[in-house]
């Protein structure tokens, strides 16, 4: 994989409301990840809208995305939602993870429960997590 | 015992007696008929003759003048007519002194016609004319003739008148004698009638006489055979008197006039304990009580002389006996009397009554019983607040009450007697949507037999508020197949006044919880999240910095933040155990002793610590998988937290067996361990056992919570300086929750 992604790099989206954690995201993603663009949404809404733009090119359609839960206006699960009626290929291109800072268990149940979540990971993204993420 | 019977001969002698009575009157009312017959006779011939004679001597009035004077004499006698009689006789002489002239006139007509005739014959034969002749008459008359014509006339007058009598009077006899006659010949035929009459009468008594006679000598000629035969049927009855005697129920004893015992049957010797031989001859005093022994005496002699068919003593009196044993007893006596050859015997039938008068005795007390547990019934009923009652629900479906005790006033406002009149009384004052739930209830009870319980308002008609009363009923099947209810009907106004307080404190509380669960949460959250930037910064300047000091630095902040960070989960798993239910699946403890093992990481020395695990959980158990993470977390930092670091091998041991039922924990560390007087202490809330080690004092209270929540049981035992073990016994949740 990691060849993989050396030829292909992902492109890498990260939602989160706190300009503190998206900045730690990405400077944690650049100290240790290969990737060919990182695009950041503090709200969720501007993350849904990006991904319904129909000029959106497959090659610009997101490999990883980084979702925060505690959001206002559209929370993570919100966004789960609004993503489940995006068009079939983002769907199937786009690999969530959430991110957040909750330790509740409804929190973490729910998210695991939900289809397009692949993993959840507590706050904050270390080397480690972007290890299992990027393998 | 002697019985004596009439002899057999009796009856004849009495029948002879009686014919004999009879045929003497017959003799006596003949003699009479026939004495009255012949004076009846007598009389009649005595009248025919009269008559007979009267006839006679009419005829011979009639046929000479000469006897007039005798028939009239004689016919008048027998008349007995006085006045006739002397008339008659006035009349005779009158006759007799006319007679006398008569025959004067007689001699005087005789020569006087003898002259006429002469003159006749000298008319003829002087034949003269008719003149001369009327003249000679004429001088004849004038000189006698019209004198004696005239004289001769009233003689003639006279004796017509007499005849004339003497035919009046002949016709009356003439009809007295016919009347007589048919009289006689009346009296005559009654008399043979009777006398018939009579005659067929003796013949008839003498007949039956007779046969009587007949008969009885028929009996008196009986055999000596037929005479032992009856001999025999005798001792047959006998015995079969005897026999009834000694069979009948009560006790039967007989007294002669001197009042000694005569008769005492077996039953009577069962009852007084006498043998009938010693008893027989003694006076019946011996059987009673010395008190009524004097005036028995006297009853006696007095039911000697009007003997009756009675029961003796009667409702007031009490009767005793007294038994050969001194003991008295009550006893029902019943009297009759019999006549023997050997005077009156009285007969006292006796019946022992000691087990009925103990059955009566025993009655009245339970029914005095009875009133008393009435009485209790209603005393205890209308103490108890409220009231009780029973219900049944007759064949109209229509709901009646059998019993509503006093308590019922004060609820509905009616006494139970108005409401035994009237059941609309009590539902009078139950809303529509109330009774329509009691109605509901009732019927489902008729339905399952199964009680019902129903809390309804009732208006009160003082206040104008409605009381809330609940009324609690256990149906039982009558033995009519009726449905019957005991049931309570209480007044649970201030308990629902309570309720509702409750309630509203309650939803209260809830609201408030669920605030207080919704500021744990997200305050947990917006502690959390600055948290996880803090440490991802930390993370960054421990990496980057090449100081060693800031490095450490960064290292002893992330150390502060993660305990931090451990203190706000265990507030909010706090939260969530009283707040969220028990949630069971399978328990992997494998792999959550591994994950809290690795998120126990940031822990100082937690890399020094051998973790040991023996796990056996072949037994699939279940139960809360997210409680029993932080139970686990919480023992295991614990553990960590308090281990022995200057021990060569720090060690925390984890076991774990489950079972069907339950599931063996325990986490054994070889730390510093804890001193008794803290042990019991340690699963408060916020305790700490002293200010130097770390900790919020929270986490083992979480983990007692929790375990009880899990219906398990958690012990500790800790040695100071050598270790601490937990154990824990969680239940296998596997059957429900």
């Amino acid at each position: 994989m990691e060849n993989n992604n050396q030829k292909n790099p992902p492109i890498i989206m990260l939602i989160d409301d706190t300009p503190e954690d998206l900045y730690i995201n990405h400077r944690v993603l650049k100290k240790h990840a290969v990737y060919k663009e990182v695009i950041q949404f503090s709200m969720a809404t501007d993350a849904i809208l990006h991904l319904q733009n129909e000029e959106l090119e497959h090659s610009a359609i997101p490999d990883i995305i980084f979702l925060d839960i505690h959001m206002p206006l559209m929370n993570g699960f919100e966004f789960l939602d609004a993503f489940d009626a995006l068009p079939a290929p983002v769907k199937h291109k786009c690999k969530i993870f959430i991110l957040s800072s909750s330790f509740d268990q409804d929190d973490i149940e729910r998210s695991k429960n939900n289809p397009y979540v692949k993993q959840f990971f507590e706050k904050p993204l270390t080397k480690e997590v972007l290890e299992k993420v990027l393998i | 015992m002697k019985i004596s019977v009439l002899k057999h001969t009796t009856p004849s002698r009495i029948l002879l007696s009686v014919y004999a009575g009879l045929f003497f009157l017959l003799a006596i009312t003949g003699y009479f008929v026939m004495k009255e017959a012949g004076d009846t006779n007598a009389k009649y011939n005595d009248i025919s003759g009269n008559s007979t004679r009267k006839l006679a001597l009419i005829g011979e009035i009639r046929t000479g003048v000469a006897r007039v004077e005798i028939a009239v004499l004689r016919g008048i006698s027998v008349n007995d007519d006085l006045d006739k009689v002397n008339e008659l006789k006035s009349m005779n002489s009158q006759y007799e002194k006319n007679n006398a002239k008569l025959e004067d006139y007689e001699k005087l007509i005789s020569d006087t016609m003898e002259q006429v005739l002469f003159h006749d014959m000298l008319l003829k034969r002087n034949e003269n004319t008719k003149a001369r002749i009327a003249l000679l008459r004429m001088n004849a008359g004038m000189d006698h003739t019209p004198v004696f014509n005239h004289q001769i006339e009233f003689q003639n007058e006279q004796f017509e008148k007499f005849q004339q009598t003497l035919t009046q009077l002949s016709d009356y006899i003439i009809l007295q004698t016919a009347s007589k006659d048919r009289q006689a010949k009346d009296s005559v035929q009654a008399a043979v009638k009777h006398i018939a009459f009579l005659i067929a009468a003796t013949i008839f008594l003498l007949m039956l006489m007779g046969f009587l006679i007949v008969r009885a000598i028929r009996k008196l000629m009986l055999t000596n055979s037929e005479l032992t035969d009856r001999d025999e049927k005798l001792q047959t009855q006998k015995n079969l008197f005897e026999g009834l005697l000694e069979s009948a129920p009560d006790g039967i004893i007989g007294i002669n006039e001197k009042g000694m015992i005569a008769i005492f049957n077996k039953q009577a010797e069962n009852i007084f304990g006498y043998n009938r031989e010693e008893i027989l001859g003694e006076l019946i005093e011996t059987l009673m009580p010395e008190r009524f022994r004097k005036p028995h005496e006297a009853h006696t002699a007095g039911y000697f002389r009007s003997p009756s068919n009675r029961v003796m003593g009667g409702s007031q009196h009490e009767l005793y006996g007294k038994r050969k044993n001194g003991k008295e007893f009550p006893i029902d006596i019943g009297l009759s009397y019999l006549e023997t050859s050997e005077g009156k015997i009285a007969i006292s039938s006796i019946r022992d009554v000691t087990e009925r008068k103990k059955a009566e005795q025993q009655l009245r007390s339970s029914e005095e019983a009875l009133q008393q547990s009435n009485r209790q019934l209603k005393e205890i009923s209308s103490s108890i607040p409220g009231a009780v009652y029973q219900f049944v629900i007759d064949e109209n479906k229509r709901g009646k009450f059998l019993f509503v005790s006093e308590g019922i006033k004060e609820l509905s406002g009616y006494t139970p007697e108005e409401i035994y009149s009237d059941d609309h009384k009590m539902t009078e004052g139950i809303p529509s949507e109330d009774l329509q739930l009691l109605n509901q209830a009732i019927s489902e009870s008729v339905k399952t037999l199964k009680p019902f319980l129903v809390r309804y308002r009732i208006l009160d008609r003082e206040t104008g508020n409605y009381k809330w009363v609940r009324s609690n009923a256990v149906p039982f099947v009558h033995p009519n197949g009726k449905t019957v209810w005991n049931g309570t009907l209480i007044n649970i106004s201030d308990a629902k006044l309570a309720e509702e307080e409750l309630h509203r404190k309650n939803s209260e509380l809830i609201k408030t919880n669920e605030e207080l669960d919704r500021f744990v949460y997200s305050t947990s959250h917006d502690l959390r999240s600055p948290l996880t930037s803090v440490l991802g910064l930390t993370d960054f300047i421990e990496s980057e910095s090449s100081e060693p000091e800031t490095i450490e630095h960064a290292r002893m902040i992330k150390a502060r933040i993660q305990r931090l960070d451990r203190f706000i989960l265990n507030i909010l798993n706090y939260s969530r155990n009283n707040r969220v239910e028990v949630e069971t699946s399978f328990i992997r403890f494998k792999e959550i002793i591994e994950a809290t093992i690795y998120h126990l990481n940031y822990m100082e020395g937690v890399g020094k610590i051998q973790f040991e695990t023996q796990i056996d959980d072949s037994h699939s158990f279940l139960s809360d998988p997210v409680r029993i993470t932080t139970v686990f977390e919480n023992l295991i930092a614990n553990a960590v937290k308090f281990q022995n670091f200057n021990q060569p091998k720090p060690v925390i041991r984890i076991e774990i067996k489950t079972g069907p039922g339950h599931a063996q924990i325990t986490v054994r560390d070889n730390g510093i361990g804890i001193a008794p007087e803290h042990q019991q202490k340690i699963f408060n809330m916020f305790y700490r056992v002293s200010g130097k080690t770390p900790g919020s004092g929270l986490g083992l209270y979480l983990v007692k919570e929790i375990v009880d929540k899990l219906e398990g049981t958690l012990d500790v035992q800790s040695e100071k300086g050598s270790g601490t073990t937990f154990s824990i016994i969680l239940k296998n949740l596997q059957n429900g929750k």
